[in-house]
């Protein structure tokens, strides 16, 4: 058990900039690709997470709990824009039923 | 028609962004490893010394954030009794 908490706590920081680069790339692809308004949501939360593991592998390397912190932030953030995105959403489907967003490109006007 | 257009725009997009990184980390040689110095660091009395002195004002607002968008959430989708019948 010793050495398993030695192997995991030698990781190099480039893995860790290069999985939240990958997850992040896998949010932008699927906010612009999706047209499902559910999905959409989805996607942002992989963005925003992909920011939060960034945030704590630093404050790890950097010996300072400021970026835990704002991880805490950024899951309060995450959780009200959800919860007004999902109200938006629920009225959508209530005037249109449907939650396809190309509905929304008469906003345009 | 109109959605491929946006799909291939999207590969396009994620995949210059991925590509503009790994080109980012592949001139950046040699990371150093991430080792947990103090181990006391993730603690929650360590987190929660951090979150009240220094982060005590944005703390606050935050709740102001959450109450404003509960607020938001359930005018949004409550249905309007009116409209409705």
């Amino acid at each position: 058990m010793k050495t398993l908490t030695d192997s995991i706590q030698a990781i190099p920081l480039n893995h860790y900039i290069l999985l939240s680069a990958i997850i992040f790339s896998i949010g932008v692809v699927g906010v612009l690709t999706r047209r499902n308004a559910i999905v959409i949501f989805m996607s942002v939360e992989l963005m925003l997470n992909s920011v939060n593991l960034l945030l704590t592998a630093f404050s790890v390397y950097r010996g300072d709990a400021t970026g835990q912190v704002f991880v805490f932030f950024i899951m309060a953030l995450a959780a009200a824009e959800v919860a007004v995105g999902l109200a938006i959403i629920v009225m959508i489907y209530r005037n249109t039923n449907s939650i396809d967003i190309n509905v929304l490109n008469r906003l345009k006007w | 028609m109109k959605s491929t257009l946006v799909k291939v725009a999207g590969a396009i997009g994620g995949a210059c962004f991925l590509i503009t990184i790994v080109a980012v980390l592949k001139a950046y040689t040699g990371s150093p490893d991430v080792v947990l110095k103090n181990s006391d660091l993730g603690l929650v009395k360590n987190l929660g010394k951090v979150l009240f002195n220094e982060f005590l004002l944005p703390f606050e607002i935050s709740s102001v954030l959450l109450l404003s968008a509960m607020v938001g959430a359930v005018l949004l989708a409550t249905k309007d009794p009116k409209s409705a019948a």
